[in-house]
């Protein structure tokens, strides 16, 4: 059993794009735009949905050891805050 | 349905902003400031004082499960606390996960996903949000 927790991100990503590619992109159509694929990169299974929490929790009540990664549009889901800031203020609604 | 905002500027720095409304936990509503931030890929990130404030519900990511990995401006690489909330959202009460950081509320490109963004960048300018017809 793999300890949860213990696959480096690079390892992690790279398997759920084999899965993808190889078992989840030929099924997924344009509906499926914007929609997050959850995919367990142990047992290879996975979940599609409108919400990264649900299809979360759902894989997870399945597969209680599954070590996941998201994909979205094809693509690795990742968060990039691109935008560096200019500090100097709070907003109205930090204060 | 469209959201209006406005371009501050405070100290000749230009961020255009628009207020959404924020369903607590406990039912209530608060409107915040957000500023549109098109660098930003996910739906909303509120600094972690809102968040306490509207009690928002963690989305039980654990270690082997960070959900999205997020990468910083300099490219640091890190995870945040995810958290679950219910916003208004052109006329439709619509459930977002909200990235716990920074000091600022962010509106990111994905809950901008499906909308047409104007901004008249000048001070005061006019910031419009309009929903676009969705694909048949």
């Amino acid at each position: 059993m793999t300890t949860p927790g213990k696959m480096s991100f690079e390892e992690r990503e790279r398997r759920a794009l084999e899965i993808y590619e190889a078992k989840i992109r030929p099924l997924m159509g344009p509906a499926d735009d914007g929609k997050f694929v959850r995919i367990d990169v142990i047992s290879g299974d996975y979940e599609i949905g409108e919400s990264s929490v649900d299809t979360g929790r759902a894989l997870r009540a399945r597969r209680p050891d599954a070590i996941m990664h998201t994909i979205c549009d094809h693509r690795s889901y990742v968060k990039r805050f691109r935008s560096p800031r200019y500090i100097g203020r709070q907003t109205s609604a930090a204060q | 349905m469209t959201h209006y905002g406005r371009v501050s500027a405070i100290d000749d720095i230009l961020e255009a902003e628009t207020t959404i409304v924020v369903q607590a936990e406990s039912g209530s509503t608060e409107s915040i400031d957000f500023i549109i931030d098109t660098g930003y890929t996910g739906e909303l990130t509120l600094p972690e004082d809102i968040i306490d404030r509207l009690n928002l519900q963690a989305a039980n990511y654990d270690e082997s499960d960070v959900g999205p990995t997020v990468v910083l401006a300099d490219g640091t690489v890190r995870t945040v606390t995810v958290y679950v909330a219910r916003i208004l959202w052109h006329h439709r009460l619509r459930n977002v996960e909200v990235d716990s950081l920074g000091i600022a509320p962010l509106i990111g490109m994905r809950l901008l996903r499906g909308s047409n963004l104007s901004i008249d960048a000048a001070p005061g300018g006019l910031v419009t949000i309009t929903e676009l017809p969705s694909p048949s």
